[in-house]
Order: structure tokens, then C-alpha cells, then sequence
């Protein structure tokens, strides 16, 4: 549709059809439909993929459970059985698909199990508990990578060939190269234990244990201290590739013929810079930005084991030294959700903020 | 001989020139050099060139591609590339009577020039807008940038001159960039061009990349607008027919020079360089044959390592071992406003006659415009 040539004194008209198709055959193209269609799709596949293998896993939790049961407390087979489903709320008879269908029902209603080892908690209240901490470092430091990425990278356009130029994209380039665990244990190992800048005990987990927990200022401080590690060293390995996608795509702008066009029209040196370069350089990042946000959730199960961060990676590593199954799944499938989540984050921002995509897409104004 | 409605245009030329007087300069051009940085040694892209721009009147810089004719263009609003720089001349520009050292401006004086003055077009109109911004916001833009705030004069404006070129407003106006055609982008850009009212309005190839009948309506248009606003127009082309349509005054270059410069009839009928008769000889008409057309031989020189004297006369068939070869011929006095840079323009003129002679009714002697229109050749390296 955006490529349909408009003749001189015309404009595209949306095509002709009844009311009531139009209007449900308008929805459905509709943009945000589109991509809310697309992700749900997304999300019953993988939760379909994560039932199937862990079932296909060796060594099956229940019959550990089971094996346990009649070992250590003496039970007949079938009563650990009964104990088993009443605790894991799973009917070990029912076929395959059976089961199947009663996971997606429980995904319905946002149930995903109990845990195994500690036995009653549900698996959502310990993502509850967890996701935040990871949501907050990894948030924070996004969004002071972004930032620094698309300043830095700006600057370095604008100054290519300078110094400033090549020590900000040699910085880029050296970072891009090294792996998060690694710089973390660099940080921990150099900093830390050598140099002694920090005590490393105390950054154990996201707060002091035994502090007065709330919206205060201890509180939040103490949250600080903690959790400005794991920012930094987030920051320090993903600032590159802002940077470097920043300045990529801000030197392409400034090639470009409406940058050239608008400084011919006389426009500000600073609305030039802001609404012609920056604005359309950025389009692609926040992209990228979106998407980076899912994935690092689930990349911090290294990040945060490194730094005995408490946050949701490293329960994800706990609950897989201690095979707990349903622990594992759930986390599995609020990772997964979390990217297809900041894809659809990604793809809505996008059409927003990109006009060809919105109206290509259907939904002008 | 000439025909009636020749005689007639020459004399309302005449009357043209009279009226203006002594003070209808709006841009004077002297000794400009501009030096493109490259890895071999300076790129001479424009030499030493003198001209002057007569309000109201609209002047064609022709030539073949890479003869500096854009370079010169953009140096006139001092937007070229950051490996060049204006080596070295002045550009003078008045209004009312004021007078401004163009390349003296600082950056917010050389922004208000900008467009406001002297709007300059680039070629390729197809990625001139913002893709995010509508069109109604550009046009906000570009008055804002020159102290315009009042968003219902810019958009009582804006609609005045969408509806010059021939647009509808309400369409145009909301709408993005991507939603408009090529040649409808053209036109939005020629009134963007025209909102803050420039004395000069300089075109960078205005047509090219357009289809053959938005050509024509472009054409059309600039006439049109012309008369109507009488802006002053400079434009830049390798498309002869253009320049014989919508100039009054012609100046060919050649290797970062203005060879040869005259009133658009006298450049199509009796040039007196021998590159600019190469370029007639080389476009095709509807009365000849294609057989008749003669590319000119050779190609243009290397601009970092320029030959000795006439930089023309390795490909010229009137050079003369001597004066060609060392010595750079100045723009000398040929006709009435002509002036040619070729130290036997009495030769090209001696042929020309001759070629009329033998042919009776030379196309050379018919008016170049009704013959050129119709086949809009392009003259592009060997055409």
C-alpha cells in the first residue's frame, strides 16, 4: 500500500465494502490487533514447546517425589501417588493430552503450580517476588545504556574523524567484545578484592537482610548499594552497541537529502538536530531497545549468579541445581512472555512513532 | 534570417535589459573558486567564475555531468560537502538597495540568507521532506526558522501556494511524505521554495528523475510561477530543452568554468565555443536525422590535473597548436551580452554559417525552443 503512487490532486482511499465487514475487517488489520494476534500465537507455542519438554526430560520430578515417598516414609505406591497429585495438582493417569489440556487451562487462569522443593509456595508468588529486582537493574540500566548510547553515539557522528570519534568508538569497539560474566568477575575479582574499592559481601542480594522494608530512605539506599553493581556492569557491556548503532545510523541521517534540504530551508542548527537527525536515527533503536529488555531478563540468570544478585536469574539457577520442575517452568515461560511481550512493546512503539508503518498499517489518525 | 517571432523575442529581450537598468543586479559573482579535498590533490570543481544575476531573469548553467555546474549552485548558499571549500572570490548580493557579502556571513546570518533570500533546490525532490514530519509541519518549520510564528499566516500561506502549483491543500497539507508522488513532491517542494517570498530561487536539476510528461508540467509550472511572482531563477541542468524553455540567459561550463555566456537564442543559434556548438550538434531534433548528431569527442579533463592553457582544446576541432595549448582563453566580447572564452570564435562562427549555407534551412536557424521541447534530449556525456 505505501508504494501505491497517488496521482497529482488524489489521495488513497480506503476501498469500498459493507459496514459491518469493514468495520471487523478494519480491527483485524488494525496494527495493534495484528501484533496482539501474533504474540499470543507466539506465547501458546512456547508454553506448548516448554510442557512437552519438560516431560521429555530425564528423571521426572513426581517420580523422584514418588520414589522418595515410598523410601524414606515408608508409603505404599498408591499413596504416594495421591500425595504426589494433590500436591502437584497433576492426575498422573490422564493421558498426555489430558494433561495438556489442563495446563492451558491453569495458564488461562494464570496458575502455574507450586514449587517442589519448598512445598505450597506457588511458583507465581516466587516470580513475584524475584521478577521486580531483575525488572529494576536491568531496567535502570537500560535506560541508562540507551541514553549514554545515543548521546555518545550522536557526538561521535557529528565529530567523526575527530579524536572524540575515536576514543568513543575504540571504547565501543572493546567493549563490544567482552561478555557480561566476564567484565562482572573482572569488576569483582579486580575492584573488589583487589583494589578493595567495595565490599563485596555486603552487595550480596538486592537488599540488607533484616532492613526495615518500605518507601523509605534506608530502604531505597540500601536498594541502591546493592543493585548499582550489577547496573554498572550492565551498563558497561551494552552501552557499545547503542553506540555503536547510534552512530551508524546518525551518520547515515546526516547524508541524507531532507538533513541537507532542511539546513537549505534555514532551519535551527537545534531542529535540525532534534526532529530531521536524532528522530529519525533513533526509529530503529527503539526497536532494538524493546527487544534488549526481554532478553536481558533472561540473560541475567548468568548476570545475577555472578554478583549473587537475588533476582529472577539466579532463582532460575537455584530451581535448576534443585530439578525444580515447576519452578523452572514458570520462570521459563515469564522470560518467554517477557520477550514476546517487549516485541509487541517494540512493534506498537514503532508504528507510533513511525508514520509510514501506522498508516501502511491501517490505522491513520 | 531569422523568423518574425524571432525578431520579436530579440526585441522584447532588448527592452527587457533596457528596463532593468544599471541597478537590476540581485547577485554578483566574482573570481569564484571552489576545491574539493581528495586523496590525488585538490579537485579544481569551479575556476575562477564571474557572473551576474539580473532581477527577474532566469539564468540556465548547462553542461555535462562533473563540470561544476552543482558546485556552483551550492556554493552560492555555501552548503557544499565538507571536503569542499570556496577556495577563494566574493559573492555580493543586494536588496533594496543593501548590499551583503555573502561569503562573509556568519552561521545565524548565513541561516536567515538561507531559503528566506535565496532558496536552494537540491536535485532529487524524492527524499527532500522528513519522512516522519507531515507536510503541514515542514511548511511550519522552514517559517518558523525566519521568525514567521503565525500558524494561520503560514497556513493561509501554505494553501495559497499549494494551489499555485496546482495542488489541493487539504490533501496535501496532512498528509506524510510517503503519501505523495514524485512529481507531486516536486511541486510541494517548489512551494515550500516560494513561502518566504526569496528574490532567488536556484534549481538543482529540477526535472530529472521525473517522467516526461511531469517534466512538462514542471516546465510548465516554473513559467507559470515566473511570471506570475517574478522571482529570479537560476537553474542547473544537462537537459538543453529545458534551458531553452525556461531560460532567458545561458552560461555552458566546461571543467569548472563558465565557457560561454549569452541570451538563451543566441546560445542555440550562433554559439561561439566550440563546446557549446559540440553540445547542439550532439542533441537530437525532430528535423534531423539521428544520423546528423555528432557527440563531441573525447571526455572532460581530470579536474586535479587540469591541461595547459585552454582546458577545451584536447578535445576541440578548431585548436590550434600555441595559443590554445598554453595560454587559457578569458570570456571575450562576441556578440550583444555574449561572451565566449575561445581564441578563434570567429572559426566556430565561420563554420556555422557555412553549415547554414549548405543546408538552406538550417535547424540551427529555426527557434531552438518549439524544435527542442518536443524531443527533450538529455545531454549527458556523449548524449
Amino acid at each position: 500500500m505505501a508504494t501505491e503512487i497517488i496521482q497529482p490532486g488524489q489521495v488513497r482511499r480506503p476501498p469500498v465494502s459493507t459496514p459491518a465487514a469493514s468495520a471487523l475487517g478494519r480491527l483485524l488489520n488494525n496494527y495493534v490487533v495484528k501484533s496482539l494476534l501474533k504474540a499470543l500465537f507466539t506465547i501458546w507455542f512456547v508454553a506448548t514447546l516448554i510442557f512437552f519438554l519438560v516431560r521429555l526430560l530425564p528423571s521426572n520430578p513426581i517420580d523422584v517425589f514418588i520414589q522418595e515417598a515410598i523410601v524414606m516414609r515408608g508409603l505404599s505406591v498408591d499413596q504416594a501417588r495421591v500425595e504426589a497429585e494433590s500436591l502437584f495438582a497433576l492426575d498422573l493417569d490422564r493421558p498426555l493430552p489430558l494433561q495438556y489440556l489442563d495446563y492451558l487451562k491453569q495458564l488461562v487462569t494464570f496458575n502455574l503450580g507450586q514449587s517442589i522443593v519448598s512445598k505450597g509456595t506457588p511458583v507465581s508468588s516466587i516470580i513475584m517476588t524475584f521478577l521486580p529486582w531483575t525488572l529494576f537493574t536491568v531496567g535502570t540500566g537500560l535506560l541508562i545504556s540507551f541514553v549514554l548510547g545515543i548521546v555518545l553515539g550522536t557526538l561521535a557522528a557529528y565529530r567523526r574523524g575527530t579524536w572524540i570519534d575515536n576514543v568513543i568508538s575504540t571504547f565501543a569497539a572493546f567493549m563490544e567484545g567482552i561478555p557480561q560474566f566476564v567484565l562482572g568477575l573482572v569488576i569483582i575479582v579486580f575492584f573488589g578484592v583487589r583494589l578493595q574499592w567495595f565490599n563485596i559481601a555486603s552487595q550480596r542480594g538486592a537488599y540488607t537482610p533484616g532492613i526495615e522494608i518500605g518507601l523509605n530512605g534506608p530502604f531505597l539506599w540500601d536498594v541502591l548499594k546493592h543493585a548499582w553493581l550489577p547496573i554498572v556492569a550492565y551498563v558497561l557491556t551494552t552501552v557499545s552497541r547503542w553506540i555503536l548503532l547510534m552512530k551508524n545510523a546518525t551518520t547515515a541521517s546526516l547524508e541524507e537529502d531532507y538533513v541537507n534540504v532542511a539546513r537549505a530551508r534555514g532551519l535551527e542548527d537545534r531542529r535540525i538536530a532534534s526532529a530531521y537527525v536524532a528522530r529519525n536515527s533513533i526509529l530503529p533503536l527503539v526497536t532494538y531497545a524493546a527487544i534488549a529488555l526481554g532478553f536481558s531478563l533472561g540473560g541475567a540468570a548468568i548476570f545475577e549468579q555472578v554478583f549473587v544478585y537475588r533476582g529472577i536469574g539466579q532463582r532460575l539457577n537455584e530451581a535448576l541445581n534443585a530439578r525444580d520442575y515447576p519452578v523452572m517452568q514458570g520462570i521459563l515461560l515469564v522470560l518467554t512472555i517477557s520477550v514476546v511481550v517487549s516485541n509487541l512493546l517494540a512493534d506498537v512503539l514503532y508504528g507510533r512513532i513511525d508514520p509510514r508503518i501506522r498508516i501502511a498499517g491501517g490505522s491513520r489518525r | 534570417m531569422q523568423t518574425r517571432s524571432q525578431q520579436q523575442r530579440r526585441q522584447d529581450r532588448d527592452a527587457q535589459v533596457a528596463a532593468r537598468g544599471a541597478d537590476g543586479v540581485v547577485l554578483s559573482v566574482r573570481g569564484l573558486s571552489v576545491e574539493y579535498r581528495a586523496r590525488r590533490g585538490g579537485v579544481k570543481a569551479v575556476r575562477n567564475v564571474d557572473f551576474d544575476l539580473y532581477k527577474g531573469e532566469s539564468l540556465a548553467l548547462i553542461g555535462e555531468s562533473g563540470c561544476g555546474k552543482t558546485t556552483l549552485a551550492t556554493a552560492l548558499v555555501r552548503l557544499l560537502v565538507r571536503m569542499a571549500t570556496i577556495s577563494e572570490g566574493e559573492v555580493l548580493y543586494h536588496r533594496d538597495g543593501k548590499t551583503v557579502d555573502v561569503l562573509a556571513l556568519n552561521e545565524g546570518g548565513m541561516r536567515h540568507f538561507r531559503w528566506k533570500e535565496c532558496a536552494m533546490v537540491f536535485q532529487g525532490a524524492l527524499n527532500a521532506f522528513n519522512p516522519v514530519l507531515t507536510i503541514a509541519r515542514q511548511f511550519q518549520d522552514t517559517a518558523q526558522a525566519h521568525g514567521l510564528d503565525d500558524k494561520a499566516e503560514i497556513d493561509r500561506r501554505s494553501r495559497d501556494l499549494l494551489r499555485k502549483v496546482q495542488l489541493d491543500p487539504d490533501r496535501v497539507l496532512p498528509s506524510y511524505p510517503f503519501e505523495l508522488s514524485g512529481g507531486m513532491r516536486q511541486r510541494v517542494l517548489m512551494a515550500l521554495a516560494l513561502l518566504l517570498e526569496p528574490q532567488i530561487i536556484i534549481l538543482d536539476e529540477p526535472t530529472t528523475a521525473l517522467d516526461i510528461l511531469t517534466q512538462r508540467n514542471i516546465i510548465d509550472m516554473l513559467n507559470g510561477l515566473r511570471k506570475e511572482l517574478g522571482f529570479t531563477l537560476l537553474f542547473v541542468s544537462h537537459d538543453l530543452a529545458m534551458a531553452a524553455e525556461l531560460a532567458d540567459r545561458v552560461a555552458t561550463m566546461y571543467a569548472g568554468r563558465i565557457i560561454e555566456l549569452g541570451d538563451v537564442y543566441d546560445i542555440f543559434n550562433a554559439p561561439r565555443h566550440p563546446y557549446t556548438y559540440g553540445l547542439m550538434k550532439a542533441t537530437p531534433t525532430l528535423h534531423d536525422d539521428a544520423s546528423e548528431m555528432v557527440s563531441i569527442e573525447g571526455s572532460p579533463p581530470d579536474l586535479i590535473d587540469l591541461p595547459p592553457g585552454c582546458k577545451f582544446h584536447p578535445r576541440c576541432a578548431f585548436m590550434e597548436e600555441g595559443k590554445c595549448t598554453t595560454e587559457d582563453p578569458p570570456l571575450l566580447e562576441v556578440g550583444k551580452r555574449h561572451t565566449a572564452a575561445c581564441w578563434f570564435w570567429p572559426k566556430v562562427e565561420a563554420t556555422i554559417e557555412e553549415e547554414k549555407a549548405a543546408k538552406g534551412v538550417s535547424r540551427l536557424n529555426e527557434a531552438p525552443a518549439e524544435q527542442l521541447q518536443a524531443s527533450a534530449p538529455q545531454v549527458e556525456g556523449r548524449a
